[in-house]
């Protein structure tokens, strides 16, 4: 959990020292990741604040930046006024918060707007004229535009040129060629430029002193600098990340820094108005140490709310799971017919809770959706493996995907039927596409291609291009396609080793939580979207999958499960798997919710029976689930089932659909128990179910992962959506319908240019009248000693800095006493 | 006399039109109400078109008339105003008739769940009509004075389209552009209007055709000068080269307009075109300056394409110069391909800024890696291998450079087009069977443009002028200078590009990444003009959300 150390300290004075470089990278790690749109999974955008405390980082936020971590006051308004807030709510707040204020006094400012955020203390935004286009979106622009044509993943079919060794090097030469400058009046790039070492590293201190930012300031100023070209930044963040993880290192994001804060430094060299430049360099030495005081009530006035509006929501959590279950807990003992295990990703408890309606003898439990399979994965004929684990975990093994022959000469002859077809496919689009081909292109198939395609893409009877899983391979070919531990090849490809599987394996029953009594079926279900034309389509797949669907995990997880030499040695663990137990993959399609059972063909025939009845519950399942979750999506939602099958296939389908599921829009818990806690409640899919019974986890080491990895990542998840919600300009990807994809496969860009956009599209959170997705810092919920639970905090201060910075709020279930939650201060409070 | 004309079967062309324009001016609170309701008005009254379409080839365009003009006003024999108002319903206006409603209807469909749950969804449809509704009156317009007014409403509706996000400045910039832009190429349309109104006494394309095909005007210069300005007026309107900022920017309107634009509004330029190309056939020079400003745009813009790194600005950048190709078959007397390529175009462009999400997916597929870079030499024998195969299988289609001077350049285009397919087996390297697949593909691809070709030069031989039989010097040395053109790009993007580093090929890089400039002075132009309506409005959020 090394990579999560991530917290830097905002206070810091200036450095003493001449070495800049720890600042530098402080500056660096205070920017979020952010993984490109084929692997496009939640970071958490505070991550580079959560050292410090929420009260903090909001005024540090608004103070420098500009920007706010709570939602407008008139939203609040509004809640309060729907009864979403309510007083009691409201005075709770002010006591917890020991707040000077009163509660009418508080009900009063709730009809005063806020004032306005302080402006950004940026010189190109001083720019901005009437008379002529500005100077701060031209400088954005032009860096964007130059970051695209540098890291480009597959867009351009002429690449820039290698134009020298690093970001900013080739970015310095890029603009002595550039003539834009000169047509935005900055008729001088030579001279600043010359007067600056060629290194970011070096560049960057040179500049500072040239800008005459006071010393103390550097690294307010340079955060400013760093967030005003944030998007590009985050997608740097993350290559860096990749490349640490990785045991490398990327410093792009620096040279990042340096090529905008050089652009400041040339703005300035061609002032024509020095009196404004030194206006500047007054105002940033009175650059204030700490909110003005209105600023700062406001401050606290929507701190008070935001907590209020938590409160209410963990009210109702409480009070459900104090409430004893009508029904008595299945005993321990008795062997269920099934147990379906869930991704614990909030749209599997809606499913869950409806597959246990459907067939009361089914069990279901939740754990992450790569089933603690440390793989990554090589489709067919693809050049690389993609990572198909949480973005925090290192792959272990390279897994391949073959024709169940381990690589043979089936595979072979499928690999290269499928390269010939991608081959012409790639022929066609390069013919398609470039620049002496296109207008012949055109006068060939347009009429007699696109005509039929236009019509048929519009009706959803065919998709624009085929999902990546099976292009260039028919149905039949793709159905014989599979992971395939045994398969090792020339290109590195290790597969899970005969002698690390039985370590794997049991690893995985340990961290579910499987024990003895094993029903004969154990389902489990990873989870994939199902919808077209949609870049962002990898942010509804499996998070903890690298945005990938989690078919292949799962496969790789029953196979090793089912394995008999894998049973033969865990039996010698003494881990007894009966015989006739069978692990059974499936997927479960979040945006249809239809579960297809994989590789059925391999399941015993004596177990037919049960699977029959298994398959009768998952498609009743299905159909309680459609009609709850449809009714969020449409005003009105069709009467009869085949209607509603019909409305979300169509949905799925239908190319022009930018709300095909709300994917994970209002989470808000997350919750580590025993089932039984929870089976009596509907959460409303707002929750993230994580099995976990303490009785059974020996030294707590199952409890750790919990609190250190998916508790760490449902956080994620949760703040991406806050982030989302309150500053939807800075940490929000903007509006689907004016989406332009930028680099083939790396972000989007909101129209026609600008920084790339980040977090989640407005449409994935927004239904056009109001937020679909409250924004709520995420409700731990895990029964566990007290004393256990303290010391995985104690011994994992990355976790536990977000409790106590109030990034999160952790909550003890005790079946006998209550509810307790954790304070700022280590304290257990009852929860009342 | 007008009740005969309105009851007269040729008037149904109007229906689409109409029925368009009565859903367009719906006040903005109902249409806002029911924006569902909206959306199927408007594909229904645009479908509307496509019976119509059907019912008059057949009952209108029955031999010997093939074609048919309306006047709503005025007597037969009046003088140049009274052949003003009046629609047209021949082969070209209900070909491209039928090809607005397809697309207005399916940009409609497209934008009721694209758009679902905004609050001004209601008015969007309704300046959706609107648009669509008088860009079909500029399809049918029967002379010159009905195009220029249709052409005009277009302009306005598209206008609130591409601000309907009113509140981002760079769109309120776009739109301002693509006004001053407009707003000289209506200049230009007027002019030429009144310049033929005065000059010829009629305003009736029919009639002008007739005219000079009979040979019986004598050019005078108010006719000299209208042929430039309907030349000028194609120029502007379609974005070409130095006057195509506006069109790249486009998208900072929703992805259904940028399809409606691209893919039917900026060719109302190449119609009017192909409208009056009897005259313009007169003035030669004209046709030849439309050429080769389109070849400048045909260079600048397809490789502009190829450095683009957002998928909206690489098809904006392929509009730029597939439109410029256009210009260039209209330059050398194509006009019945140059009216194939407006289809074509249309059709692929609207597929692909509809589908242009999909880029992703499409890059998530394992691809084959480019192993190879072509030398000269491979360039080469591939170059030879498609000129092979097109010449050869033009000669099966009856179709010789004797016959017909322009295949010289065609059969180049084709054969460059063809070697760029072929090139893939060698960078590939995936082996012979890929190389026999790339050959019979190449082959189908020549079979069906030369078929297409002779298609369309048969269906539309009535309307439009045929492709010339014979060429002039002049005519050889413009075929040959556009075969050398792309000849050029084809070496420069086979060869010298992947494998080049020559500093002048990476400071043309630079340049043509940025879009040659061009836009930043047009952008300094419109703050001049209209300083107060582009200030940045720091308004929270994105839209409308908080």
């Amino acid at each position: 959990m090394t990579n999560l150390n991530l917290g830097i300290n905002i206070e810091s004075a200036a450095p003493q020292t001449t070495d800049i470089n720890p600042l530098i990278d402080a500056v660096c790690d205070r920017i979020p990741p952010f993984w490109p749109l084929d692997a496009m999974v939640a970071t958490n955008p505070y991550l580079g604040y959560v050292e410090r405390p929420f009260e903090q980082a909001t005024e540090y936020h608004l103070r420098i930046l500009g920007r706010r971590l709570s939602a407008p006051r008139d939203w609040y308004r509004r809640q309060c006024e729907a009864g979403r807030i309510t007083p009691a709510d409201l005075q709770q707040a002010l006591v917890e918060m020991d707040s000077r204020l009163g509660l009418e006094e508080l009900q009063h400012v709730l009809r005063e707007p806020e004032p306005p955020a302080c402006a950004p203390l940026l010189y190109s935004s001083l720019l901005d004229e009437r008379y002529r286009p500005a100077q701060s979106r031209y400088v954005i622009q032009q860096i964007s535009q130059f970051c695209a044509a540098w890291y480009d993943q597959g867009q351009a079919l002429w690449r820039m040129p290698r134009f020298g060794d690093g970001l900013y090097a080739a970015w310095r030469a890029y603009v002595r060629i550039d003539r834009s400058p000169a047509w935005m009046e900055i008729s001088d790039v030579e001279a600043p430029l010359a007067a600056l070492p060629e290194t970011a590293r070096e560049a960057i201190p040179a500049a500072l002193q040239q800008l005459g930012v006071p010393a103390d300031r550097y690294q307010d100023f340079l955060t400013l600098v760093l967030a005003s070209i944030g998007g590009w930044a985050s997608y740097l963040r993350a290559r860096r990340w990749e490349a640490e993880l990785a045991g490398g290192r990327d410093d792009d994001i620096v040279e990042l820094l340096a090529i905008r804060l050089v652009w400041e430094l040339i703005l300035i060299r061609n002032d024509d108005r020095p009196e404004r430049v030194e206006q500047w360099r007054q105002s940033l030495c009175c650059w204030p140490q700490q909110l003005a005081s209105t600023q700062a009530r406001a401050l606290e006035i929507d701190l008070l709310l935001q907590r209020a509006l938590e409160i209410g929501y963990q009210c109702r959590v409480v009070t459900g799971l104090r409430q004893v279950p009508a029904t008595a807990p299945p005993t321990g003992t008795a062997r269920p017919l099934a147990l379906a295990a869930f991704c614990i990703d909030v749209r599997s408890e809606v499913f869950r809770r409806a597959l246990e309606t459907a067939d009361a003898d089914i069990r279901t439990q939740g754990f992450a959706g790569f089933f603690g399979v440390m793989a990554s994965y090589r489709p067919l004929g693809a050049q690389r493996p993609r990572n198909h684990l949480p973005v925090l975990l290192p792959a272990r093994y390279e897994v391949c995907e073959t024709a169940g022959d381990g690589g043979g000469a089936d595979t072979a002859a499928l690999g290269a039927r499928r390269r010939l077809a991608l081959g012409l496919g790639k022929a066609w689009k390069q013919f398609k596409l470039s620049a002496s081909s296109c207008f012949s292109f055109v006068e060939t198939a347009g009429l007699l291609l696109y005509a039929p395609r236009l019509i048929s893409d519009s009706l959803g009877w065919t998709a624009p291009v085929s999902a990546p899983d099976s292009a260039g391979l028919s149905a039949r070919e793709r159905a014989r396609l599979g992971p395939d531990l045994d398969a090792r090849d020339r290109d590195g490809a290790t597969g899970i080793p005969v002698g690390d599987r039985p370590g794997a394996a049991a690893f995985i029953l340990d961290a579910m939580g499987l024990g003895a009594p094993f029903p004969r079926l154990v389902l489990l279900a990873g989870h994939g979207s199902s919808t077209v034309n949609n870049p962002q389509r990898a942010g509804l797949d499996c998070g903890a999958c690298a945005g990938q669907t989690g078919a292949a995990s799962v496969r790789m997880a029953a196979a090793l499960l089912n394995d008999a030499g894998v049973r033969a040695a865990l039996r010698e663990q003494g881990r007894q798997i009966p015989d006739d137990t069978w692990f059974l993959p499936a997927l479960h399609d979040t945006t249809t919710d239809a579960v297809s059972l994989l590789d059925r063909e391999q399941v015993p025939t004596t177990l037919a029976d049960d699977l029959a009845r298994l398959e009768r519950a998952l498609e009743q399942a299905g159909a309680l689930c459609r009609a709850e979750r449809l009714a969020r999506l449409v005003t009105q939602v069709p009467a009869t089932e085949a209607e509603r099958r019909r409305t979300v296939e169509q949905r799925s389908r239908d190319w022009s659909q930018v709300r095909p599921e709300w994917g994970l829009a209002g989470n808000a818990a997350f919750i580590a128990a025993p089932r039984t806690r929870t089976a009596h409640l509907s959460l409303e899919g707002r929750a993230f179910l994580h099995e976990y019974d303490w009785r059974r986890d020996q030294d707590f080491q199952v409890l750790k992962l919990i609190m250190t990895a998916p508790m760490v990542v449902a956080s994620w998840i949760n703040l991406q959506y806050y982030g989302s919600v309150v500053d939807p300009e800075h940490l929000g990807a903007g509006n689907k319908v004016l989406h332009n994809v930028v680099g083939g496969r790396i972000g989007v860009l909101e129209g026609n240019g600008g920084d790339l956009r980040i977090g989640l599209a407005l449409q994935s959170l927004h239904d056009g009248r109001d937020w679909v997705h409250e924004p709520l810092r995420l409700s731990v919920f895990i029964e566990a000693p007290q004393a256990a639970m303290d010391a995985v905090l104690a011994d994992n201060p990355d976790v536990a800095a977000l409790v106590d910075n109030g990034w999160l709020y952790l909550f003890r279930i005790d079946p006998e006493q209550g509810v307790f939650r954790r304070s700022r201060s280590g304290e257990w409070l009852s929860a009342a | 006399m007008v009740w005969d004309t309105l009851l007269s079967p040729g008037m149904l062309i109007l229906v689409s039109p109409l029925l368009l324009g009565v859903v367009g001016v719906l006040p903005d609170r109902l249409a806002n109400d029911c924006p569902l309701r909206m959306s199927r008005l408007v594909q229904g009254a645009s479908l509307s078109g496509i019976p119509v379409v059907v019912i008059l080839l057949f009952a209108v365009l029955t031999p010997p008339s093939d074609v048919a003009t309306y006047r709503l006003f005025g007597a037969q024999d009046g003088g140049a105003w009274s052949s003003a108002f009046s629609v047209m319903v021949d082969s070209l206006s209900l070909t491209i008739l039928a090809l607005v409603a397809l697309l207005t209807a399916l940009v409609a469909r497209f934008s009721t769940q694209y758009l679902l749950g905004d609050a001004r969804q209601g008015s969007f449809f309704r300046w959706l009509a609107l648009t669509a509704g008088a860009f079909m009156l500029v399809v049918i317009a029967g002379d010159l004075l009905t195009f220029a007014l249709a052409i005009i409403l277009t302009g306005t509706g598209l206008n609130r389209l591409l601000t309907y996000y009113s509140q981002r400045q760079p769109a309120r910039m776009v739109a301002h552009k693509k006004l001053l832009f407009s707003r000289g190429a209506d200049a230009c349309l007027l002019a030429a209007a009144l310049l033929l109104g005065f000059g010829m006494g009629t305003l009736s394309f029919e009639a002008i055709a007739a005219a000079m095909t009979a040979g019986d005007v004598t050019l005078t210069w108010q006719l000299h000068l209208a042929a430039w300005l309907i030349v000028g007026y194609a120029v502007l309107k379609t974005g070409q080269f130095p006057f195509h900022g506006w069109l790249l920017q486009v998208m900072e309107a929703p992805t259904p307009v940028s399809a409606l634009l691209h893919a039917g509004i900026v060719y109302s330029g190449p119609i009017l075109v192909l409208r009056t190309h009897e005259l313009l056939l007169a003035e030669g020079a004209a046709l030849v300056l439309l050429l080769l400003v389109g070849l400048v745009t045909v260079t600048l813009a397809s490789l502009a394409m190829l450095t683009q790194t957002a998928i909206k600005s690489s098809l904006a950048w392929s509009t730029a110069g597939q439109l410029g190709f256009m210009l260039v078959e209209l330059g050398l007397g194509l006009f019945v391909l140059a009216l194939l390529h407006l289809l074509a175009h249309s059709l692929y462009k609207a597929h692909a800024f509809l589908s242009s999400g999909s880029i992703v997916d499409l890059l998530r597929a394992p691809a084959p890696p480019a192993r190879h870079a072509l030398t000269a030499g491979h360039w080469f024998i591939v170059l030879a291998a498609g000129g092979l195969v097109s010449f050869g299988i033009a000669a099966l289609w009856g179709i010789t450079p004797a016959s017909e001077p322009a295949l010289l350049a065609l059969g180049t285009i084709l054969s460059v087009a063809l070697a760029q397919l072929l090139a893939a087996g060698r960078s590939l390297g995936i082996g012979p069977a890929l190389w026999l697949r790339l050959g019979g593909l190449s082959a189908l691809v020549a079979t069906l443009y030369f078929a297409l070709h002779s298609l369309f030069a048969h269906v539309y031989a009535d309307t439009l002028s045929p492709i010339p039989a014979t060429a002039g010097s002049l005519e050889y040395a413009l075929i040959g200078l556009v075969a050398l053109v792309f000849l050029g790009l084809s070496f420069m993007q086979t060869v010298l590009i992947p494998r080049s580093t020559a500093p002048w090929l990476q400071r043309l890089y630079v340049h043509l990444y940025n879009g040659l400039y061009i836009d930043l002075p047009v952008e300094r132009l419109v703050y001049r003009i209209w300083p107060a309506r582009l200030r940045g409005s720091r308004k929270r959020g994105a839209g409308a959300a908080w």
